[in-house]
Order: structure tokens, then sequence, then C-alpha cells
């Protein structure tokens, strides 16, 4: 039906990195096409879209699409608007009203025949018991999701590998999270994809996170926040910042742990995200106790109990408890001893190994304190078992050759691709000669190569570019630096000399307006210089008549100019044409203020390999020998050197000026 | 007689100089001043202002799209950009959105009265930089001639991006300065015309896939 512009208005909203560009074109669908079935989906996708900023927009999108649906009746359309529903109300805390949707959509899809609708459904409970807790419920949900998405090599596909990553890593089965993580992430690099891709990376980094391995987890954080600094995801940012606050703190970069927390802690109040708000008041909690701020971390583990409970989050409340209880000192030991038996209990049930290990690790330094020894010992054996089975040594090794063989594929395939020739040829040799040894070395050497030319190749050109650039910039810096910063400073004496001497102020003010009247005008002209469409010389020209015409207009001079097809098709470059134009626009400004003439004329010439400038007045003219050298002659000069050129002046009293510049042509 | 003048400018500074200079002539004593453009149909419809006097980029709120929404509203009076640097793509697309010209901010103390002047009585000013927009947006697009200018209007357009001034383009042309104004204002009509049915059409076309 009007299916292909749907495709491309996902296809639009997955590469268009302006947020705000998707939902004006789709609020303009919705406008446009107010109830009927290509409303549902649109308001759908804008629920999806609002759900990275507002989530109550969110809402107000998805009651429309009910309201619009019973009139239409269409299944697909409802079950997208009742998944969303049921996780806009987890993360807002509403647990009753998620459940109340997630039963509507079993029903939904118990009735249906698309397999979309089961598929939805089945992905909507895995997701759904994974928010409160519940790992050991939510996994075969998401499996039998997955399997009925086999054929799909879509976003939905993706998806579902991401959250199936993100399962398996709350279960402790570390390896098993990281390869789906990498497969989504290879999934979504094909379909280009980067808000996929950015939760991705912050899974891996999550995954190192829980192997204690702290560098490789910020690297990965880093990765993502950037992604959805980029993609304006507020609600992913949340994430990434909690997430690197808690890095930097393993790390003991306190500094940084609380700039990051902080940011996580404006955002996550400003979105109304229980589900992440407990956790960032934790993670704010364990700093404050990490720095030994014993009060202050209490204060927020409080809080941050106060929010899981909205959610209805048993392992996160149960977490915190302990936490909690862990700083007192007035609570009885008992107490403690009880709230750590509670977590263990919590964890295994809901399958949390790593929660688990804690907890025993937790009650073997109790009983230690108890001096009940063989207690102690007894919960030790569990956590090292519980431990093992997370953190192996084995595991974090066999999860780096994963990443390896991840990164490796990815850069032979681009070495694959530009070396096609010499694999085909090496193929060719290989296929002639039958000695094994041979082949083999002559593929590797082959792959060495290719890498290690690219490589150089690409650090050449990297390096050529940033040396042009420094150059360029250096040069704005300094045309800056100079002139407006002596033009401020002189504006600042001016005004406090007429603060001071009340009698000369406006002596003073005219300075003042004068001055900063030519600021913005070199400014502008800086900008203009800069601008690379500004380099054909017809740009140039254009600039100066425009020039002209605004000094000699008002004065009521009249001028020609002539001769500027002979410059067509020239190319210059930015010091150059700076250079030309000042020395032009000086000599203008010199013939209509002090020579008192009526006619200018401009002239533009071109032999062989020199450009030619004459700009003639018929004005006062004056006696070269007596003139003084002011600053506006000397600086004419400097930058007609500057160019390579000369630069003449041939004048006599009553006889008019008249300049000439010669350059060379690049 | 008073004439009213709307302005949005959210540099602070810059609004309140504005508008000291503006009180310096009595006829525009009553001069109001808002820093963002959120209300800004409730306030042109309260107001009535004669002339309005815009800020192209304002955080949090589109200078441009203001100018969009008064025309959509069907208020006709003449709103003037003020802009930083007139070869930007903001210009063009506020021209295409109703405005009927634009000033440069380093250029407010040397020519704001007459540009609200020329305004008030109907003119539109253009810069050869605006020009090559025009023609460069004209060349891009798929149909030939989009805004259904005349030759003379194409002509005068060319020149003008070439850098002449109105002056030279009527010695050039053989024609007085006010008629290259008047067809410089025939081609502002056009584009802003043109651009409220491409929008349509373009919606149109979109569903029509």
């Amino acid at each position: 039906m009007k299916k292909p512009l749907f495709i491309v208005l996902l296809f639009v909203c997955h590469h268009l990195p302006a947020q705000q560009a998707v939902v004006d074109s789709l609020k303009q669908v919705v406008a446009i096409h107010s109830g009927d079935t290509l409303s549902i989906n649109a308001l759908n996708v804008l629920a999806v879209e609002y759900a990275r900023t507002d989530l109550k927009k969110t809402l107000e999108c998805l009651y429309q699409v009910i309201a619009i649906s019973q009139k239409f009746n269409t299944t697909n359309g409802l079950s997208n608007t009742y998944s969303q529903m049921v996780t806009t109300y987890q993360n807002t805390g509403h647990a009753d009203s998620a459940k109340k949707y997630l039963q509507k959509l079993e029903m939904l899809a118990a009735n249906a025949t698309q397999l979309k609708v089961k598929v939805n459904y089945y992905a909507t409970a895995g997701l759904f018991y994974k928010n409160i807790g519940n790992f050991r419920e939510a996994l075969p949900y998401m499996l039998k999701s997955l399997e009925l998405l086999n054929e799909d090599k879509s976003v939905t596909r993706a998806g579902q590998l991401l959250n199936i990553g993100n399962t398996y890593s709350n279960l402790g089965e570390i390896e098993e999270a990281a390869r789906y993580h990498i497969e989504a992430l290879r999934l979504f690099e094909k379909l280009n994809n980067q808000r996929g891709q950015s939760f991705c990376l912050q899974s891996l980094g999550n995954d190192f996170l829980k192997l204690d391995q702290f560098g490789t987890a910020r690297t990965y954080f880093e990765q993502s926040l950037k992604m959805k600094e980029e993609l304006k995801d507020n609600r992913g940012l949340v994430t990434a910042w909690a997430a690197l606050g808690q890095v930097n703190r393993e790390l003991s970069n306190y500094g940084e742990a609380r700039i990051y927390l902080e940011k996580a802690l404006a955002q996550v109040a400003a979105l109304k995200l229980n589900s992440e708000h407990s956790n960032v008041l934790l993670q704010l909690g364990l700093l404050e106790k990490q720095m030994g701020n014993v009060s202050k971390a209490r204060g927020f583990m409080e809080q941050a109990h106060h929010y899981a409970q909205t959610t209805s989050d048993q392992l996160t409340m149960v977490k915190i408890e302990t936490e909690i209880k862990a700083l007192g000192r007035e609570t009885g030991q008992a107490e403690l001893q009880q709230a750590l038996v509670k977590k263990v209990l919590a964890s295994s049930v809901s399958g949390d190994k790593q929660s688990e290990a804690e907890a025993h690790a937790n009650l073997a330094e109790y009983y230690a304190s108890k001096k009940r020894y063989d207690e102690a010992y007894r919960h030790l054996t569990k956590f090292i078992q519980l431990r093992d089975s997370v953190q192996g040594s084995l595991v974090v090794l066999q999860l780096r050759e994963l990443e390896k063989k991840y990164q490796t594929e990815r850069k032979e395939n681009e070495i694959a691709l530009l070396k096609k020739d010499q694999s085909l040829k090496a193929a060719i040799i290989a296929k002639q000669n039958s000695n094994l040894v041979l082949t083999i070395i002559a593929l590797v050497s082959v792959m060495l190569i290719g890498g290690l030319l690219i490589n150089r190749y690409r650090v050449i050109n990297r390096v050529r570019r940033h040396v042009e650039i420094e150059k360029v910039r250096n040069n704005i810096a300094r045309d800056l630096h100079d002139d407006i910063g002596s033009t401020l400073s002189s504006i600042n004496i001016m005004s406090q000399l007429a603060l001071q001497n009340v009698d000369h102020g406006p002596q003073h003010l005219k300075r003042i307006a004068e001055n900063s009247s030519r600021m913005m005008e070199n400014m502008t002209d800086i900008v203009w210089s800069i601008n690379p469409g500004n380099d054909s010389v017809e740009m140039l020209v254009a600039r100066m008549k425009e020039f002209a015409a605004e000094i000699l207009e008002p004065r009521n001079i009249s001028y020609q100019i002539a001769g500027e097809e002979t410059l067509s098709d020239l190319k210059v470059e930015i010091e150059k044409r700076k250079n030309f134009f000042l020395i032009f626009k000086e000599a203008i400004n010199n013939a209509a203020k002090y020579s008192d003439a009526s006619d200018i004329r401009v002239q533009f010439d071109r032999t062989k390999n020199t450009i030619r400038l004459v700009i003639e007045d018929n004005g006062l003219g004056f006696d070269p020998s007596s003139a003084r050298q002011g600053n506006g002659l000397r600086n004419m000069t400097s930058r007609a050197e500057a160019l390579g050129g000369r630069l003449s002046l041939n004048t006599a009293p009553g006889k008019g000026v008249v300049v000439t510049l010669e350059a060379p042509i690049t | 007689m008073a004439i009213n003048v709307l302005l949005y400018e959210d540099n602070d500074m810059l609004r309140e100089s504005v508008v000291s200079l503006l009180r310096l002539h009595a006829k525009y004593e009553s001069v109001t001043a808002f820093s963002n453009v959120t209300s800004v149909a409730d306030q042109v419809k309260e107001l009535r202002p004669d002339i309005i006097l815009m800020d192209i980029d304002m955080p949090g709120g589109n200078g441009i799209e203001a100018v969009r929404l008064i025309r959509r509203h069907q208020f006709t009076m003449p709103v003037i950009m003020l802009t930083v640097f007139d070869d930007n793509e903001n210009v063009l697309k506020a021209i295409r959105a109703g405005a009927s010209g634009y000033l440069l901010k380093q250029h407010i103390s040397s020519k704001l009265f007459s540009s609200i002047d020329e305004a008030l009585s109907g003119g539109a000013p253009m810069s050869p930089t605006v020009a090559r927009m025009v023609l460069n947006a004209m060349q891009r697009s798929q149909v030939v001639n989009p805004y259904n200018l005349t030759s003379r209007e194409q002509e005068i357009l060319g020149l003008l991006s070439k850098g002449n001034s109105y002056k030279l383009i009527a010695i050039h042309l053989d024609i007085s300065i006010d008629t290259v104004r008047t067809h410089i204002k025939k081609i502002y009509e056009k584009m802003h015309v043109h651009s409220q049915t491409e929008a349509v059409s373009k919606a149109i076309n979109e569903n029509l896939v």
C-alpha cells in the first residue's frame, strides 16, 4: 500500500543524524494523513523518536494510535503500539500499566496470523522481564523471538541479538553475551544504523566492565558516547555517562567520575527516567563511599532505593539495601547478615551470578569478623566458584580471541577489497603451484604488504593535510590577532579616556565608532577570503565591484570598471586574493576620500604571465617626493611584494593619481 | 505619523542598542522588542506592527520559521531579516519564506533607517551574493526556470550576481534605477509565491509515490 514510503522514512530515520529533521518530517506526514493507516505507522515511528528525548510525548503519540486503530482494526500497528506502551510505562515507573498492556499484546498475538505480531510479543515480553531484573524468565522469550526471525537480516533481528546479549550479560555468561553483542554490532554496521551500533558498543563496554577490564571497557563506552552525542540521543547519553562514571570510579579517577555522573543525574531527572535514575544514584553513592563520605553516600543510596521501588526491580532494590546496610555502623550485625542472605537468594533466583558472588564474599567477611571461620570458609569457596564461572581467566582469553577475530575480519575485508588484483594473482599462482608452503607464504605476505602500504598512504596523507590546515589556521589567527586585537585594545583605552575626561568624550567616541566599523569590515573580509567558494577570479572581481559601488556611489563619483573578461578562469589562493583585494580597497579609499576626484577608471589587464590592475582618478594628485610615506601607501607596497609583484604610483599636483599593480600569475 | 516597529533579537546588547537607536526618532518611539519568537503569532496579532525586524539565528526558535508563521497568518507587513553574513543559505531561505529583505548587522548603525523606509515603501534590496545564490539554486533545480522569471529579470539577476550595483545595471541596460528596483521586487514576490507552491506540491508528490 504505502509501504515504500514507509521504508524510505525508516531509512531516513536511520541515516539522518539530525533528529529534529526526522521528527519534523514525521509530524508533517501525520498532519497530512491524520486518521488513516499511514499516520498510524508515522505515529509509531514518531513515538520511537520521542522515546529518545521526551517520554510524555511518546505516550501521547501512542494514545493517538490506539484511537485511530479502533477505527481501522489494524493488528500490526496496534501490536507496535502496545509494545511501546509496555516499555514506556516500565521506564516511567508504572509497572502495573506495563503489565496490563503486555497481557493485551499476548492476546493480540495469540489471535493473529502475522509472524511479525508474534515476534513482537515475544521480544516485548523478554524485554519486560529483563527490565525488572528477572533474567532467567526473560531469556526463553527472547530466544523464541530470535528463532522466529531466523531468515531476517533486519534491524529487528539486530535489536533482538543485542537484547539477548544483554540478558546473558546479566546472567553472568559473559562469553555468550559478547558473542551476541558482536554479532549485533556487525549486523547494525551492515545496515549502517548508528543508533544500534552505539547501543552495542555500550553493551560491549559493560561486558568488559563485568570482567574488571576497566581500561577496555572505558574505550568502548567512550566510543558509544561519541556516537550518541552525534545522534543527539538524550536517553542513550544517560547510560553512557553513567557507565563512564562507574568505570572512572573503578579506575580511581574520582573527579571525572563525578562529572559524568552529575551529567547523567541532571539528564535522567529531566527525562523522568526512573529505571536509570536509581542506577545513577547508586553509582553516586558508591563514589562517595569510595571517597570516604559516608553520610553523602547513604543519602544517594536511599534516594536510589526509592526510585528502584517505583520500577519494581527486585534485584536492584535488594542490592541497594545491602549497600546501605554495609554503610551503617549503627545497624545491628544481625540485620546485615539477614540482608546479605536475602541478596544471595534474590540473585540466585534471577540468575545474576555476579551479585550472588558479591553477596557470598560479603558474608564471608562478616563471618570472619565474627570468628566463625568454617562458615566464612564455606561462603568464600562459593564466592570463588561463582566468580570463576563469570570471570575465569579462560573466559577472558576467549573473549579477547572473539574480539580479535572480529577486528581482524573487518581489516581483512578492507584489505581484500583494495588488493583484489594481487590476491587474485596470488590465487592463480597458488592454483598453478602445487607446493602448499609457497602458496601460504604468498598470501600472507600480500596481506601484510597491502596492510602496510595502506597504512603508510593514510599516514602520509593525514600528515600533509594537517600541515596545510595548520598553516592556514596560523595565518588566520595571526591576521585576526594583530589587527582586531589591537583595535579592541584601542577601543578599550579610548572608552576609559572618554569616561575620565568628559570634555573630550565626543572625540573619543567618534574614534571608537570609526574603529569598530573598520573592525567589522575587516572581519567580513577575512571570512570572505577564507571561503573556498570565493576562490575564482570572477568572485574576486565581483567583490571589488561591490566595494567600489559602496564607496563611490554615495559620494556621487562616477566610475568605470573594464577588462574583467581578460582574467576569466584564473584561480587565486587565499593569501593572494586577500592582498589583491586590500590593495584595491586602499587605492579606491584614497581616491574617494582624499583626492577630491569626480571620476575613477579601473582597468584589468593580462599579459602572458602577469595580471595588471590600473586605478586612475582625476583628482588633485600630490607631489610624490614631498609626500610622507603614510601607512596606507606602505601597506600597499608590502602587499604588492607579498604577491611577488610591483606597485607603482604616477602622480603630480593637479594631474590626478594613477596606481598600477603588476603581479605574476602563479 | 508614528511607525510601529517590532524587533526580535536574542543578543541583549544588540537588542537594546537597536531600540535606543530607533527611539532617537520620534516617529519610531513605539518600538517593542523580544528576545525570542515563542509567541510571535500572538504578539504580531496584538501589537499590529507596521514593520518587523527579525534576527535570523536565534537559539530555540528559528527566525525563518517565525517569518513563515507570520505569513501563514496572512500578515502582510514587511519583515527585514537581521544577519551577520549575507553569503548564508539562511538569507535565501528567509526570502523564500516571505522576508521582504535583509540587513547586515554591521550596517545597522548606518543603514537601519534607510532600510526601514525602503521596506515600507515597497522596496526589496538584494545583494550580489544573494543573487548568486538564487541563480545557483535555480540551476540546481530539476525544473527549468522554477520561479518563472522573465528574461529581463534573469538578465538583471545575472548582472547583479557579477557584482554590478543597481546603478551600473541601470546604465548597462539603459533603464532607470527605479525600474531595476521594481524588477528586483518582482523577483522576490515570485520566489515567495513559488516557495509556497513548492512546499505543497512536494508533499503531494511524495504521497503519490
